[in-house]
């Protein structure tokens, strides 16, 4: 097993992703067809009306931790990329962090890989505290792009 | 897995998860836990457990039951004093250590006046640091006898460009 894959795989059975799974806020859904470095992730969802109780996205974790993870909304079922029409919508974060920029390939959030290389070195700068580094876990990810769904900025899917 | 209970631990930034034994008290589990190395080497009856979010520290006779009891927190400190710091000012309250920083956070809203629809978050050291994570308790960042912890609130950047 490649280092990158193992040292996330231990995250996964660390206490704080356990946690989370144990709140029922997140955890993986494999898929037979779905290989490394690509991992499809659940967020719960709050309820609204005709939107689905989970967001699924799909990591990109290649050079995991030493790089940060960048993930893309996801078709389960389909196992393609979700279709842009059913992102989350909403106002503020949610409409900034789920809008079609750069081809839609990623959330664009200063925790993922794929926007911050996007931008300017010092575009990162301006959100302290909120940035990748190599000591932290898939849980970084996932519990500040919960959060932003779980405000009311959040309108469904 | 229906008896399994979340126990967070003072002084430990880390949640375990533990089966309950048919007829487990807070005293047994304590036991339990000291003596399968997770209490250090304080004895059992230095500990006070109480339920997340609850101002009610849990007699050591109490029985545990999942429903009631699924997620808790164990510390040597009865109580945290939580400073935090906002714009320059403090302001401080005694919180029981399984109390979330989710329900400090709104304690130093009401305190400091802060608008609901502004979201905030906690950080320590600096106003620079990670935010924390809202979810764990005020006793995970305290060890006993300083039972005495300072966070800064700050707003939550807002996604921008």
């Amino acid at each position: 097993m490649r280092l990158d894959q193992a040292c996330f795989n231990e995250h996964l059975a660390s206490p704080p992703f356990q946690d989370g799974v144990a709140r029922g806020y997140w955890d993986i859904a494999p898929r037979d067809d779905v290989e490394w470095p690509y991992v499809i992730t659940w967020i719960d969802l709050p309820a609204k009306a005709n939107s689905p109780d989970k967001l699924l996205l799909r990591f990109n974790l290649q050079d995991y931790p030493s790089k940060g993870p960048t993930a893309v909304p996801w078709n389960f079922e389909k196992n393609v990329k979700l279709e842009f029409a059913k992102w989350p919508k909403g106002l503020g974060d949610v409409a900034k962090m789920f809008r079609d920029w750069e081809g839609a390939m990623a959330l664009y959030a200063p925790w993922d890989r794929f926007t911050v290389e996007k931008h300017d070195a010092n575009w990162i700068k301006n959100y302290p505290g909120f940035e990748w580094n190599a000591s932290r876990t898939i849980v970084h990810y996932l519990r500040l792009t919960r959060e932003i769904l779980h405000s009311d900025d959040y309108h469904g899917c | 897995m229906k008896n399994k209970i979340h126990v967070h631990i003072g002084g430990q930034n880390e949640v375990c998860g533990f089966e309950l034994a048919e007829n487990e008290t807070v005293g047994s589990l304590i036991k339990r836990l000291c003596k399968e190395g997770h209490l250090g080497e304080f004895k059992p009856e230095e500990w006070s457990v109480c339920v997340e979010d609850s101002d009610e520290e849990l007699a050591h006779d109490c029985r545990l039951e999942h429903g009631k009891h699924h997620r808790i927190h164990i510390c040597r400190c009865k109580k945290v004093a939580v400073n935090v710091i906002f714009n320059g000012a403090t302001k401080t309250h005694s919180f029981p250590p399984g109390t979330t920083l989710r329900k400090v956070i709104e304690w130093a809203r009401d305190k400091f006046g802060v608008d609901k629809k502004e979201k905030l978050v906690l950080r320590l050291g600096s106003t620079e640091s990670e935010p924390l994570d809202p979810d764990s308790h005020v006793g995970s960042y305290v060890r006993h006898p300083h039972c005495e912890v300072t966070f800064y609130l700050t707003p939550k950047v807002k996604i921008e460009g």
